[in-house]
């Protein structure tokens, strides 16, 4: 038995020194792991933008975009975020809805800018996004519920019903609690920082929440349990004190957003 | 890593095909095709429940496979619910976690080799010991004492 004991000392003695030697070389660097990752990423949200680009109308009118990218880029250059990481596209359709795609990649629908009373709340589903994305939460999201296989399956020109399976996932089923608590902290901390007012966001949370407004309902079946998630964000902001917010735009070119959003056949009409 | 050493008696060569066929039985995942390290365990444990009443080399053996088996389903299980935290739960991938392979990869390559080697020189009889495993083997396994 003394025998064995001290064999089995010396074994892990040794399994352990393999293990700490191997953990002091930089793998994640010397297999390119990161730029692997960022190269399916990017290739991943390619095609879905693909996939968006055919069934619904991309959204080219100065009027949305200009103030859409200013408000994300008062976001990000408040907050340290690379403006030029992030990509943002708006998409004409009736359904209130944002989400993020891998590649770092925003969707806005029109219906969702037509929705928000102001910029505050519009830079509130912005920042939440951008959460979405800084936290990896999309990634992650999408490897639990489909696996790295058929990622990387999708990512090298797979079937486009796996691409298609992908988009319904991120635009329609939910994050778990944990993903969206952590988003809405860091959208908190993101419109602090960006002297932007969080109640208007708090507010359209619950607002998605209100069973008589069912064209929220997309959004809030993303985006569950409002009302509790309404009174975290405002937790998170009851003991600050209270900033002078900075407004972003002008009053007349949100005025003149709000005008042009809508479906696309107010839009054409 | 292992030696030879002298058993009690010589066995005949039934019982060398026997003991030699209780490592066998840890290849088992090769015919599967899976990585899963509970099916070598599986395998060694019903051919040494199957074999608990034989000789005392069949025996002795049959211990020493399923002890090592046991010892490397410990290891192995850490490695595979890590690899599959990543792949399908999302979770980040990580220095740590290619240390940790790496170093299951070789202790499974040593206990591969081994295998085989042991799987022959016990077929023709020879009694091969394997450090730790064998000496629990020897602390488990005795030979059963005739009762007049």
């Amino acid at each position: 038995m003394k025998k064995f004991s001290l064999e089995l000392i010396l074994t892990l003695v040794l399994f352990f020194g393999i293990f700490l030697l191997a953990k002091q070389v930089d793998w994640i660097k010397l297999l390119r792991v990161n730029q692997v990752r960022h190269q399916t990423e990017e290739k991943l949200g390619e095609l879905l933008k693909e996939i968006l680009n055919k069934d619904k109308t991309a959204c080219n009118r100065w009027e949305i975009l200009r103030p859409v990218d200013s408000l994300l880029t008062h976001l990000c250059e408040a907050n340290g975020i690379k403006r030029d990481m992030i990509k943002i596209s708006v998409f004409y359709e009736d359904e209130v809805n944002a989400f993020a795609l891998p590649g770092n990649r925003i969707v806005v629908y029109t219906a969702l800018i037509e929705a928000t009373e102001n910029e505050s709340a519009l830079s509130g589903v912005l920042a939440h996004e951008l959460a979405h994305l800084q936290k990896r939460h999309v990634m992650r999201r999408l490897i639990r519920e489909m696996g790295v296989a058929v990622l990387l399956s999708a990512a090298s020109g797979g079937a486009g019903e796996t691409l298609t399976a992908i988009l319904k996932e991120l635009t329609s089923a939910s994050y778990d609690r944990s993903m969206e608590k952590e988003a809405d902290l860091t959208t908190v901390k993101y419109l602090t920082k960006a002297q932007l007012n969080t109640e208007p966001f708090a507010a359209l949370l619950l607002k998605l929440d209100d069973p008589i407004t069912p064209d929220f309902l997309t959004w809030m079946n993303t985006h569950p349990s409002g009302e509790q998630r309404a009174d975290d964000v405002r937790e998170q902001f009851r003991d600050k004190k209270p900033l002078a917010f900075q407004p972003v735009l002008a009053p007349e070119t949100w005025e003149l957003m709000k005008k042009n959003t809508g479906s696309l056949a107010e839009i054409q009409d | 890593m292992m030696h030879q050493k002298n058993f009690s008696y010589t066995p005949d060569d039934g019982e060398s095909e026997q003991a030699s066929n209780s490592y066998l039985m840890s290849l088992v995942w090769i015919i599967a095709g899976l990585p899963l390290p509970i099916l070598n365990v599986i395998a060694t444990l019903i051919f040494f429940t199957a074999n608990r009443n034989k000789s005392y080399f069949v025996r002795w053996h049959c211990t020493q496979a399923l002890l090592s088996q046991v010892s490397l389903l410990l290891i192995n299980s850490v490695a595979f619910w890590w690899t599959f935290s990543i792949f399908f739960e999302g979770k980040t991938i990580s220095n740590p976690y290619f240390a940790y392979i790496l170093t299951v990869l070789l202790f499974n390559l040593i206990e591969f080799a081994a295998t085989i080697y042991t799987a022959i020189e016990t077929r023709k009889g020879n009694h091969i010991s394997w450090w730790v495993v064998g000496s629990l083997a020897q602390v488990l396994c005795k030979p059963k004492i005739a009762r007049v």
